[in-house]
């Protein structure tokens, strides 16, 4: 008998060992996992159970709201299954916080879990839209889906309580990997119930799901796949018309920029006439972007500048030989013509009788004044040189680079006006008296010292002279000696 | 006379393009766009919460922000859709102007006080601040003439001053304060948002597809 007790106290004893999963106790402690409210107007919260502690535990749920101490069990423990509480319309308050918690408790004890604090503005999520339907629409040439869906059945959006807002997403289904989430495309549907998806792939099958969320709330699970299956031979009219018309557009455009580049100069003038550029004569543009200041200055003052003085020694006027573009047309004034040896720059001839002219009227050398030239041409002739000095001529080039450095050679003179020339050379000249006594040879008076005398030579071309010849006298059959003329002039201005 | 008569025509004609222009659209657009733009100020808010929930320290996150410390507490709303759906359209106006006015000088406090908080996320709580003050004025302004529109006696606001000058003296509780802040206004953002959609949805009786 002691024996017994011993055992049974021992065994007792042991049994106080064995962990309590064996034994009753009291319940531990449940933990309340999720509530969720579908529609902002109802909510259910679930718990998850601790431990029974091997006796039947039962749970309770107590609430209790902000503003008030009153503590309220759960509406309903069966409508939302096991473990969960269901509050109803009328147990159910927005923008108001719920403290809840959870009673665990059995014979042995009480458990509570741990207080929650619910706000119903903080846990809607809806229910996913159910029936999603996808149909092919073959509109033309460009087939689309159309996927549709209701919305979530206990959402009230007519009265405006809600606001639901829906999101769709597909891929092409291959080798059923449904687990797959990289090849899902996902697009915003704003609060529609319908969603139009181009430009499917033929041939291919394809996975639509919808899911949907509520205010700013949590996106709810994506719907039930719809799928769909499109047919191989979709028609393509419209990629190949595409195709062709911009294979037309490139040769067009091809075309034209073809023609465009070969008349390009003729479009440009057609476009845009040029615009003529207002031009100073005798200024010379390529002169200026030299950018030599003296040489444009000069070139400046060479144009029709006056002459700085007529200067006591020279007794003639300035006979002004014009340009060629000027007198093209008239013939009453002598050209001038000045060839040089070695350059023979035509068309800078002008300008060379420009800056002749200039140079003379600046250099002075009265020396150089002959009784041959000089008297007409005036300054002019002092740059001439028709004696033998030829560095006159290249001291007017330093001064109007316009002339070369080139003796000057010829000299043809075309006159144009005059009706009657003596010839004279210097060593005629004192053979001939001009005019002397005799003024009945005087035909015509030009200008203060210019004096026209009747002679048998007409006037037809030009006369070369050599510049180093002082003779000057090379006669070309039949052809006037305008340096007679001159050499009349001359005398007659001498002695006035 | 000619030019005198096109100038008169043409001023009727502006007169009238304005006064279309303001009052030519409708209720129902013009609480369309206001709900829109609740819609995107809870939205805001939202956003706002959670940038700042995602640096918080602890401390704070253990005990929920209690509504009723939040000084629009004292406004009477209602809390359930029943109630809502049975409060009159006016009474709803001036509820949703009510909150909005309420909140404008906190919303100034939480704007400048935004750039100086000790949160990693600083930057964009600072703009999204500024942008919701932005929208809090804008959606002010088209309720006033939505209450013209309606033309229900716009002086039927309610008062709920806002008394504090700042979040705090340390870091932490500024930090604490501003969320507590804006928790609140988020909540209020949605109950704005709420009336407003039920607003519209009621206005739009002649047009059922908009609800």
């Amino acid at each position: 008998m002691r024996r017994d007790a011993e055992q049974a106290l021992t065994l007792m004893w042991l049994l106080s060992w064995i962990p309590h999963s064996m034994c009753h106790s009291p319940p531990g402690r449940p933990r309340l996992t999720k509530c969720r409210s579908p529609e902002k107007e109802t909510f259910t919260c679930w718990w998850e159970p601790g431990s029974t502690g091997g006796l039947p535990t039962s749970y309770h749920l107590y609430y209790r709201k902000e503003s008030s101490v009153e503590v309220f069990e759960c509406p309903d423990y069966h409508k939302a299954g096991n473990n969960s509480c269901y509050f109803d319309k009328r147990h159910t308050s927005i923008w108001i916080i719920y403290n809840i918690t959870v009673v665990a408790s059995n014979t042995l004890g009480k458990a509570y879990s741990e207080s929650v604090e619910v706000d119903v503005m903080d846990i809607v999520q809806p229910h996913p839209p159910e029936n999603v339907n996808v149909t092919l629409m073959q509109t033309k040439n460009s087939p689309y889906f159309l996927v549709q869906w209701p919305p979530p059945h206990d959402a009230d959006t007519r009265s405006g309580w809600v606001t639901i807002k829906y999101e769709v997403r597909l891929k092409m289904e291959n080798r059923g990997d449904e687990k797959d989430s990289s090849n899902w495309e996902s697009y915003d549907a704003g609060k529609q119930l319908e969603f139009s998806i181009y430009s499917p792939q033929p041939g291919a099958k394809y996975v639509i799901q919808v899911r949907c969320k509520l205010d700013q709330g949590l996106w709810s699970e994506w719907s039930p796949s719809a799928f769909i299956q499109l047919p191989d031979n979709m028609s393509d009219t419209q990629n190949a018309v595409m195709i062709l018309a911009i294979t037309l557009t490139v040769i067009i455009f091809l075309l034209t920029a073809g023609v465009l580049t070969v008349k390009m100069k003729r479009v440009k003038h057609f476009l845009l006439p040029p615009v003529p550029e207002p031009k100073i004569s005798g200024l010379d543009t390529q002169l200026l972007k030299s950018g030599k200041s003296e040489e444009i200055f000069s070139a400046l003052v060479t144009l029709g500048y006056p002459q700085i003085a007529q200067s006591s020694d020279r007794q003639v006027e300035y006979l002004v030989v014009s340009d060629y573009d000027e007198e093209a047309e008239s013939d009453s004034k002598a050209r001038l013509e000045y060839q040089k040896k070695e350059n023979c720059a035509s068309d800078s001839a002008q300008n060379s009788i420009q800056g002749l002219n200039t140079t003379l009227s600046e250099q002075a050398h009265p020396g150089i004044v002959s009784n041959q030239l000089s008297a007409v041409f005036g300054d002019l002739q002092q740059g001439l040189h028709l004696d033998s000095n030829g560095s006159s001529v290249k001291a007017q080039d330093q001064n109007t680079q316009m002339i070369s450095d080139s003796k000057c050679e010829h000299v043809s003179i075309t006159p144009a006006r005059f009706t009657g020339y003596v010839e004279v050379d210097e060593e005629k000249r004192e053979q001939k008296p001009l005019v002397g006594e005799d003024y009945s040879v005087v035909s015509d008076v030009i200008s203060d010292n210019i004096l026209v005398l009747q002679d048998s030579i007409p006037v037809q071309g030009h006369k070369e002279v050599k510049c180093d010849k002082t003779s000057g006298a090379e006669e070309t059959g039949g052809v006037i000696e305008p340096l007679g003329y001159m050499e009349t002039v001359t005398t007659f201005s001498s002695t006035s | 006379m000619m030019a005198e008569g096109s100038r008169l025509y043409f001023a009727v004609t502006v007169l009238m393009c304005a006064f279309v222009s303001i009052n030519g659209v409708g209720l129902n657009d013009l609480l369309e766009r206001a709900s829109q733009l609740s819609d995107k100020l809870h939205s805001l808010s939202t956003s706002l919460t959670n940038d700042l929930d995602s640096h918080f320290p602890p401390v704070g996150r253990v005990m929920m922000p209690r509504p009723s410390m939040c000084h629009t507490s004292s406004l009477q709303i209602p809390n359930d859709k029943d109630q809502a759906l049975k409060v009159p359209e006016d009474e709803l106006l001036s509820l949703a102007r009510s909150l909005l006015l309420a909140w404008s000088d906190p919303l100034a406090l939480l704007s400048s006080e935004a750039s100086s908080l000790a949160h990693p996320e600083r930057n964009t709580i600072d703009s999204k601040t500024k942008e919701l003050q932005d929208n809090i004025n804008s959606l002010g302004a088209g309720l006033e003439h939505v209450v013209h529109k309606m033309g229900s006696s716009s002086d039927n606001l309610s008062s709920l001053p806002f008394y504090s000058n700042s979040l705090g003296q340390d870091k932490t509780s500024r930090l604490v304060n501003f969320h507590f802040l804006l928790s609140c206004f988020r909540r209020d953002s949605h109950k704005i948002d709420s009336f407003l959609k039920v607003l519209r949805c009621r206005a739009a009786k002649k047009r059922p597809e908009m609800c």
